[in-house]
């Protein structure tokens, strides 16, 4: 086994940009960076996230191999999926965004390239309701799966009524 | 042996109703179920370890649902897991008691209206003693165990 030994670098987005751009325009895939607070972001279309996920894991120079943190955010007339990656080799640490529609979220599962991702994904699709395309095992992670809507949504409520709660005869 | 030395010489009779006798015994030795939900569970662990010691009580732990009497829900029950609460219970032999220990148990506590909380563990299955706290110190749920042993003095089995 191979022991590396990683040294501490600080990071610096202007270096992580120019490392990523290139490589995303030869694969076809535009990216609108940004930096809030020291954390760079990248944001990018719905349709691009399997492609360019599998670049930055894939790619030896790059090397985000690891999914810190995997969820949505919903900001009512639109639902954003929020990746947050790492890359152990360069000390580099990205967040991407992807914009997805409102009524109809829609997105591709990243399971495939990142198997942290999985569960990830599966406590996404039942908490705001996105449609995860091509995920293993996409059932209910920790609801109960009686819930009349999807919690984490603004326009969920709790109906009161379910108070008189009567457990189901069977589960699993 | 104390009070008693030198005071039964001879043979004796003692008369006593089955029931008190029966009661008497019964709540001298509440058997409940290694059953910890959520953080009320570290509370319940102390009560039932040397310091606090529940055995002086005649309580022991038991492993299966089958043996015990009583069992003491100590946590939140969310909404998957309610099934699962109410099949141990079915699963107890009779007669059996239920103690709801803490505010997530009586009524879903601090989170009373959330999406995945059962607003306490009596929508599920009966209670028959509530100890309040969040969570209760293991002398709060020793005054909880003691008054379940009331609860057992006022039963009848015989006289209906």
């Amino acid at each position: 086994m191979e022991i590396i030994n990683y040294e501490y670098k600080k990071t610096d987005n202007r270096d992580v940009i120019a490392a990523i751009q290139p490589k995303a325009e030869t694969a076809g895939v535009a990216v609108k960076f940004s930096e809030f607070k020291e954390q760079l972001f990248c944001e990018i279309d719905s349709a691009d996230i399997k492609k360019f996920c599998s670049l930055l894991n894939s790619d030896a120079e790059l090397s985000f191999e690891y999914i810190k943190f995997l969820t949505a955010v919903d900001y009512v007339e639109y639902i954003e999926m929020v990746y947050c990656l790492y890359s152990f080799k360069n000390n580099w640490s990205i967040i991407i965004k992807v914009k997805l529609d409102g009524r109809k979220p829609v997105v591709d599962s990243v399971c495939s390239i990142y198997r942290g991702a999985d569960w990830h994904e599966r406590e996404t699709a039942e908490m705001f309701g996105i449609d995860i395309m091509d995920h293993p095992n996409l059932k209910h992670l920790l609801l109960a799966g009686d819930e009349d809507g999807y919690p984490l949504r603004k326009n969920f409520e709790i109906k009161w009524e379910e108070r008189e709660y009567i457990p189901p005869e069977k589960f699993e | 042996m104390g009070f008693l030395e030198g005071r039964y010489t001879k043979p004796n009779l003692i008369t006593v109703s089955y029931d008190k006798l029966m009661n008497a015994a019964r709540s001298r030795s509440f058997w409940y179920l290694t059953f910890g939900v959520a953080c009320c569970a570290i509370e319940f662990m102390a009560a039932a370890a040397s310091h606090y010691d529940f055995e002086r009580y005649g309580m022991f732990f038991r492993a299966s649902p089958r043996q015990v009497d009583m069992i003491i829900i100590s946590g939140t029950i969310t909404r998957k897991y309610a099934p699962v609460v109410k099949r141990l219970y079915e699963q107890m032999a009779e007669p059996k008691y239920v103690v709801a220990m803490g505010s997530c148990a009586i009524t879903g506590g601090p989170f009373y209206d959330s999406y995945s909380v059962v607003q306490g563990v009596d929508k599920v299955i009966p209670v028959n003693v509530y100890v309040q706290g969040c969570p209760p110190r293991p002398e709060a749920l020793f005054k909880g165990l003691l008054e379940l042993k009331n609860v057992v003095k006022g039963q009848t089995i015989v006289i209906k």
